[in-house]
């Protein structure tokens, strides 16, 4: 067997890529051939060494390979602009909640009569369609009955919070999307 | 599409360019540290990681829109990185060149000071190593740190670098080998 191939099976070993084959050719020139054994100890202790030394030297980087440097965990400029955006979507959810949401719905007691009666809603220019509250079971919270009136749907959604006796109701009135034919001189 | 740890590569990939900022986050997270040692084994120096690193995420982010294929992603990157390491090989070289040598040994000693690793680093062998190893060509180096910093098969160092197994496997058995001759050498 030549060097060339007793290095290519040695360099196969230290990497574990023997195959098993190549582990009984190399066992039998490493048995046979005092070249081979010398040879097979060199590169031993060159990749030993070597190994050490590119660990030793990469991890004595300020920010080691291992863990991603604070400033990437933590990026103050994506961090920023995600609170910002965050905020800003929240506030604009609240600012839509709020003003679809008619005073009055939000209840402290659970009899439908209840609720019924201390409906109310706030004053304005467009006149909300007239509904049948009693066919809203409030006491479900996972209860969402949507209505179509004329061209508005309805929704109610009850909201369970941490106290059994209150369920906050938040309702929202959205147009249907209509489909009309436009004919013309195109 | 709620993002986590476990979101594949190209689905954060797309998110990433409809704007999901969290998504380029999870890709920082999981890739910096193959950044990194992509980047060592490139250039060989510890010290300009840091900027290596950095300028290629700041390049992912800018350049995400023009990655057609977003499976194609880590060979993309690798490009960046490597393209990156170079760039600062190229500039570490010139300004080698205007530099003296008096204050770069007295920051390397103070670095060495502060850090037990650095100090494991500068032992005698352990320099002698480096300096072979760096006096490696390019072609023959990064494999063979790639090896030993990610502990990588074959095929995974040719999926990296896109090269075929078997010259993977060659360019190793060479850099053994000169490195072997180096030490010799020496």
């Amino acid at each position: 067997m030549n060097t060339e191939r007793i290095e290519i099976l040695i360099n196969r070993a230290l990497d574990g890529e023997l195959s098993a084959g190549d582990r009984r050719e190399l066992d039998d020139a490493l048995a046979n051939n005092e070249a081979a054994r010398v040879l097979m100890h060199e590169y031993e202790a060159l990749d030993r060494a070597a190994g050490v030394a590119i660990h030793a030297d990469f991890e004595a980087s300020p920010t080691s390979a291992t863990t991603p440097p604070l400033h990437y965990a933590q990026p103050p400029r994506w961090h920023g602009l995600r609170t910002g955006i965050t905020a800003a979507l929240l506030a604009a959810a609240a600012m839509i909640v709020v003003a679809s949401l008619p005073w009055g719905t939000i209840f402290s007691s659970n009899k439908p009569q209840d609720i019924v009666a201390e409906r109310s809603f706030p004053p304005g220019p467009r006149q909300l369609p007239t509904y049948q509250p009693m066919q809203v079971d409030y006491r479900r919270p996972a209860y969402q009955p949507q209505q179509l009136r004329g061209d508005v749907y309805r929704d109610v959604i009850g909201i369970r919070g941490d106290n059994p006796n209150v369920i906050i109701i938040l309702e929202r009135e959205t147009h249907a999307a209509r489909l009309d034919p436009l004919v013309g001189d195109f | 599409m709620a993002l986590s740890q476990h979101t594949a590569d190209p689905d954060l990939i797309r998110a990433a360019r409809d704007g999901d900022r969290s998504a380029v986050d999870v890709l920082v997270r999981r890739h910096d540290p193959w950044v990194r040692q992509v980047a060592y084994a490139t250039i060989g120096n510890r010290a300009a990681v840091d900027d290596i690193a950095q300028n290629v995420w700041t390049n992912v982010w800018q350049r995400l829109e023009t990655l057609s294929d977003p499976q194609g992603w880590r060979g993309w990157l690798y490009k960046l990185t490597r393209n990156a390491a170079l760039d600062s090989g190229r500039r570490l070289a010139r300004d080698k060149r205007l530099t003296l040598a008096l204050p770069e040994m007295a920051t390397e000693s103070d670095e060495q000071a502060a850090n037990p690793a650095q100090h494991l680093a500068a032992t005698e062998e352990n320099q002698r190593m480096l300096k072979a190893i760096h006096g490696l060509p390019a072609l023959y180096r990064e494999p063979f740190v790639l090896r030993h910093l990610r502990d990588c098969s074959y095929a995974e160092i040719a999926e990296t670098l896109d090269l075929p197994v078997a010259t993977v496997e060659t360019r190793l058995v060479r850099a053994r080998r000169l490195l072997r001759e180096a030490l010799a050498d020496n």
